[in-house]
C-alpha cells in the first residue's frame, strides 16, 4: 500500500475549511470592496476616536439643552419612552406571532398526520395541506419584517398595526417553521406506545410528542421574543420611535451627540440582556425536573405537599399582563405622541385607510407599464428590464455579502470557542486535572468570561444597527455590512459552539489532556473533529438567516437589494420597491433550501 | 384465549416466525424466552396487532385479529397492556400523567386532557392505589425523568395496571437492569398478575428467572417454536442459546 502524505490535506473538514477561505476571498473579491476601503480618511479617524471616547461618556442630558424650549420633557423621559415604545412593539407583534406559529406549525407539521388511518384525514390531504402551509411559511419568512414594514406603510400608512402586522408575520412564519421542526424531530417511541394503548392518532401526538417538544418549544419562542425586540428597534430606521429612531437622530447631529448614541444602545443592551438573563433563567427552571422533598405516602399528604412551580404560574401571569398591557390602545398612542405635534395615529379614517389599501393592491403595485397600457403581457417585459439592468448585480452583491459574513464569523468562532468555554477553562476539564496555579487559573476563568460577554454583546446587536454605526465611522463600501453581520453572528456561532462543548459530556476530549496534551488539543483533535458536523449545521442556519438580512443592509445605501428598494421607495416607484422586495425574498428563498438540504444531509451522515 | 394456528412472519425475504401454533388461557403466566434474532419481539407484537401474520389463523377472545375493524382494535388494545424494553414512558411528564396515559384508548383526545391537566380526584385516587401496588406512592408527583431504571420500570407496570387489562405483554423489560432488579420486577408483576387473573407473556434472556418464575415457558430459535414446558429445566432452556459459527459471525 502506498502512503500520501498529501492526501489528508484535502479530508472533509479540511477541505470545507479550505473552501470556505478560497469562497470568502472570491465573495470579497466580486463586492468590489478592498482592504483599502477600511482605511479612515481625517474626518473617519477624528469620528471613530469622538465616537469611542464617547463610549466612557454616555449623555445624561440633551446636548443641546440651552437651545431646547422649557416645555421639552426631561431627558431620562424621552429615553424611557423610547424604550417602552421598542418593547411595547416588540410584545405586540410577538404576541399575534404566537398564536400564528402555533396554528401553523401544528399544520407545517408531519408529526400529527404521518401515522393517521382515519378516513376523515386522508394522508394525501394533510400532505397537501402540509404543502402548502409550508410554502406559506417560506414565504412569510423570506421577506425580512423592516421590508414588510415597508409594504404596510406603503398600503395604510404610518399606523401601530403596520409595525405589529410586520413584526407578527415573519415571526410567525419562523416560530411555525422552528415548532414543526421540534415537533418533527421527537422520538416516535412515547407516541407509538400511545397508540398501543389503543389512544387515536391524535391523542397519540398530544401525549407523545407535544409534552417532549414542549421545553423546546417554549425555549425557541423566549428567544426569539430577544430577537423581536432588536427588530422593533430597528424599525427606527423606518420612522417608528422606538431606540432606532433616536439613534439615528443621534448620528445625523454629529460628533456632539455620540453620547446619546451610547445612552440609547446602552439601554438597548440593557433591555436584551434582561431579557435573555430571564428567558435563561425560565428556561432553566423549566428544564429542571421536580421531585417530591416529603417522604408521604398518603394521597392527601402528596398533594399537600407536591411540588409546586409558583416562578411558572407567576411567569405566565406577568406575560398575560405584559400582553394585556402592551394591547391596551390607550398606552400606545401617548408614547407616540409626544414626539412631535403629528402622532403616529393620524387622523385618517378608516374608509379613507381601506381606500389607500385598495389602490395600493390594484394600481401602485402593478408594473408601471401595465398601468399605462392595461395589457399584463407587458409585466414579464418590465421585470426582465429590471432584473438584467438592476436585480442580478444586487442580488449576486446580496450573496457575496452574507457569504463572506458568515465564512468569517464561523470561523472566528470556532477558533475562539476553545477560550471561551467555561468547561475546558475550568480548573479540571473535563474532570481532569491540569495542575494550574490559583493565578493561572483565574486568568483563565477571566479570559472565558470575558469572551462569553463578547459573545452575548456581539449577538444582543442588531446587525443593522451595527452597520449603520460601522458606516458612520467608515467610508461608505460593503465592508461595513460584512463586519457588521459577521460580529452579530459571531456572537451567536460562539454561544451554540460554546453550549455544545460545555453542556455535554464528552468523555473522547478528555484523552489528549490525559495524554499530556493542552486544553486546544483537546479541542483542536478531538472535540472539533468529532462535532464537525454540529458546527456545520450552525454555519447553513445561520447562513440562511445572514442571507435574510444582507437583503435589507442595502437600505444603508450601499449597493445590494435593500438599495434598490429604498431607490424604489424614494422614487416613489412601488412597483419597483414589491419587485425588488420578491426578488429579495426568492433569494432568501433559495438560501433556505440550500441551506435545508445541506443541513438534512449532515443530519442524516451523525 | 389467545390462539395462534400456523403463524408464519416473513418481512421481505426474511422469515422470522415460521408456523407458530399456541394456545394461551387467561391467567397464564408464561415466559418467552430465545437468543435475539429469534422472533420473540415479532411474536409479541402480533398479540396486539402490531404486526399481522403473512399467514396462519390468530384470534383473542374468539376474534380474528387480522379482520378487526379500527374500533374493535382500539377495543382490543385497550384490553392488552403493552411494556416494550424502552418502556415506552414520557420522560417530561409526572408519573401520574404517564399512568393516566394508561387509559388513552377510553376517551376522546380532548376528555383526555382535561383529565391531564386537572384529574379527578377518583383517577388520582386509583392511580395512588396503583403505585402502592407497585410499591411507589410517593413519587406520585414527581418529574419520571428524576426516577431511578428500578422505579420507572415500576411506573411502566403501574399505567398497564391503570389500563385494566386482560393480558400483559412485557418485551425485555428487564433486560437493561441489574438481577435484584430484574428479580423484584418479575416477581411484582407475578403477584399482581396472579391476584387479577391477568395473562402475561414476558420476553427475557434470563434463564435463572425464566425457571423459578415462570409455570409455562415458551421457547423459541430462528422464527420457530421448539419448546413449549411447564417444567423447563436450566440445561434445556441454555440449548437455546447455543450459537453456531454462522451466528458468531453474524
Amino acid at each position: 500500500m502506498e502512503l500520501s502524505t498529501t492526501k489528508t490535506l484535502f479530508g472533509k473538514r479540511r477541505g470545507f475549511i479550505l473552501f470556505s477561505l478560497v469562497l470568502l476571498c472570491f465573495c470579497i473579491n466580486l463586492t468590489d470592496i478592498k482592504w483599502a476601503d477600511f482605511k479612515l480618511n481625517h474626518y473617519g479617524v477624528n469620528a471613530a476616536t469622538e465616537f469611542f471616547k464617547a463610549a466612557f461618556n454616555p449623555a445624561f442630558d440633551y446636548p443641546n439643552k440651552e437651545e431646547l424650549p422649557s416645555t421639552i420633557p426631561p431627558y431620562y423621559e424621552k429615553i424611557i419612552k423610547a424604550a417602552w415604545v421598542t418593547v411595547k412593539y416588540a410584545t405586540c407583534g410577538f404576541s399575534l406571532a404566537i398564536p400564528i406559529g402555533i396554528f401553523m406549525g401544528f399544520f407545517a407539521s408531519r408529526s400529527w398526520w404521518q401515522f393517521t388511518r382515519s378516513k376523515w384525514i386522508p394522508r394525501a390531504t394533510a400532505q397537501l395541506l402540509h404543502r402548502f402551509v409550508r410554502i406559506l411559511i417560506t414565504a412569510g419568512r423570506s421577506i425580512h419584517e423592516l421590508l414588510w414594514g415597508l409594504l404596510f406603510i406603503s398600503a395604510i400608512g404610518t399606523t401601530p398595526f403596520s409595525i405589529i402586522a410586520a413584526i407578527a408575520i415573519p415571526y410567525g412564519c419562523t416560530l411555525a417553521k422552528v415548532f414543526s421542526e421540534i415537533l418533527d424531530e421527537q422520538e416516535s417511541n412515547c407516541r407509538d406506545q400511545i397508540r398501543l394503548q389503543g389512544g387515536s392518532p391524535f391523542s397519540s401526538w398530544l401525549f407523545g410528542v407535544v409534552p417532549l417538544a414542549f421545553n423546546d418549544i417554549l425555549s425557541y419562542a423566549l428567544y426569539r421574543y430577544e430577537c423581536a425586540i432588536r427588530s422593533a428597534a430597528i424599525f427606527g430606521f423606518v420612522g417608528i420611535p422606538t431606540l432606532g429612531y433616536h439613534i439615528e437622530a443621534a448620528a445625523a447631529e454629529g460628533i456632539g451627540y455620540y453620547g446619546e448614541i451610547w445612552t440609547l444602545l446602552y439601554v438597548l443592551l440593557g433591555i436584551i440582556l434582561v431579557v435573555e438573563r430571564l428567558s435563561c433563567f425560565a428556561r432553566k427552571k423549566l428544564n429542571s425536573p421536580q421531585q417530591s422533598k416529603h417522604p408521604h405516602r398518603s394521597l392527601e399528604q402528596l398533594t399537600k405537599y407536591r411540588p409546586k412551580r409558583f416562578y411558572l404560574k407567576f411567569f405566565t401571569a406577568f406575560s398575560v399582563l405584559l400582553f394585556i398591557f402592551v394591547w391596551n390602545h390607550q398606552t400606545l398612542i401617548p408614547a407616540t405622541q409626544w414626539l412631535d405635534d403629528e402622532s403616529m395615529m393620524s387622523n385618517l379614517s378608516f374608509q379613507q385607510r381601506w381606500e389607500n389599501f385598495t389602490r395600493f393592491l390594484d394600481k401602485e403595485l402593478t408594473p408601471s407599464t401595465v398601468r399605462n397600457s392595461g395589457d399584463w403581457s407587458q409585466a414579464f417585459p418590465w421585470a426582465k428590464e429590471l432584473f438584467l439592468s438592476k436585480g442580478i448585480a444586487a442580488s449576486l452583491q446580496t450573496f457575496y455579502i452574507a457569504t463572506s459574513a458568515m465564512i468569517l464569523a464561523w470561523l472566528s468562532a470556532i477558533c475562539v470557542i476553545p477560550w471561551a468555554s467555561k468547561v475546558l477553562n475550568s480548573p479540571q476539564p473535563f474532570g481532569v486535572h491540569k495542575g494550574n496555579s490559583r493565578l493561572q487559573a483565574f486568568i483563565r476563568g477571566a479570559v472565558a468570561l470575558f469572551l462569553r460577554f463578547i459573545f452575548i454583546i456581539s449577538r444582543s446587536m442588531p446587525e443593522y444597527l451595527l452597520a449603520f454605526l460601522l458606516l458612520v465611522i467608515f467610508p461608505p463600501s460593503a465592508w461595513p455590512l460584512i463586519v457588521a453581520l459577521a460580529i452579530h453572528n459571531f456572537g451567536i456561532v460562539g454561544r451554540l459552539g460554546g453550549e455544545l462543548v460545555d453542556n455535554r459530556d464528552f468523555n473522547h476530549a478528555k484523552i489528549p489532556l490525559l495524554q499530556g496534551g493542552s486544553r486546544a488539543h483537546s479541542y483542536f483533535f478531538s472535540l472539533l473533529p468529532t462535532h464537525f458536523n454540529r458546527f456545520l449545521l450552525y454555519f447553513f442556519y445561520r447562513w440562511e438567516t445572514c442571507v435574510r438580512d444582507a437583503t435589507i443592509l442595502g437600505m444603508l445605501s450601499i449597493a445590494s437589494i435593500g438599495l434598490e428598494i429604498k431607490e424604489a421607495q424614494a422614487r416613489d416607484r412601488l412597483d419597483e420597491l414589491f419587485f425588488f422586495i420578491l426578488l429579495g425574498a426568492a433569494i432568501v428563498m433559495i438560501g433556505d433550501l440550500i441551506s435545508d438540504t445541506v443541513r438534512s444531509r449532515i443530519k442524516e451522515t451523525q | 384465549m389467545i390462539h395462534l394456528s400456523d403463524i408464519t412472519k416473513e418481512f421481505g425475504s426474511n422469515k422470522a416466525l415460521s408456523g407458530i401454533n399456541l394456545e394461551i388461557e387467561a391467567g397464564e403466566f408464561i415466559s418467552l424466552i430465545g437468543p435475539s434474532g429469534s422472533g420473540k419481539t415479532t411474536l409479541l407484537r402480533h398479540l396486539n396487532a402490531q404486526h399481522l401474520p403473512t399467514s396462519g389463523t390468530l384470534t383473542i377472545h374468539g376474534e380474528h385479529v387480522p379482520t378487526l375493524s379500527p374500533k374493535a382494535l382500539k377495543a382490543l388494545r385497550c384490553k392488552i397492556a403493552y411494556i416494550p424494553q424502552d418502556l415506552g414512558l414520557v420522560s417530561s411528564l409526572k408519573v401520574y400523567q404517564n399512568i393516566l396515559l394508561g387509559k388513552v384508548g377510553h376517551f376522546h383526545s380532548l376528555t383526555m386532557l382535561k383529565k391531564f391537566l386537572a384529574p379527578s380526584k377518583s383517577d388520582l385516587e386509583t392511580i395512588h392505589q396503583v403505585l402502592n401496588t407497585v410499591g411507589i406512592p410517593e413519587k406520585l408527583y414527581d418529574t419520571t425523568s428524576t426516577l431511578s431504571g428500578g422505579q420507572q420500570q415500576r411506573v411502566a407496570v403501574a399505567r398497564a395496571l391503570f389500563q385494566n387489562p386482560h393480558t400483559i405483554l412485557a418485551d425485555e423489560p428487564v433486560s437493561a437492569v441489574d438481577p435484584a432488579r430484574a428479580k423484584s420486577m418479575v416477581e411484582l408483576l407475578k403477584e399482581i398478575a396472579t391476584k387479577n387473573n391477568i395473562t402475561v407473556l414476558m420476553s427475557i434472556h434470563n434463564i435463572g428467572l425464566a425457571v423459578e418464575y415462570f409455570p409455562r415457558v415458551i421457547g423459541l430459535r430462528k422464527g420457530k417454536l421448539v419448546l413449549d414446558s411447564t417444567s423447563p429445566n436450566e440445561q434445556e432452556l441454555a440449548s437455546l442459546f447455543e450459537l453456531d459459527s454462522q451466528d458468531l459471525i453474524g
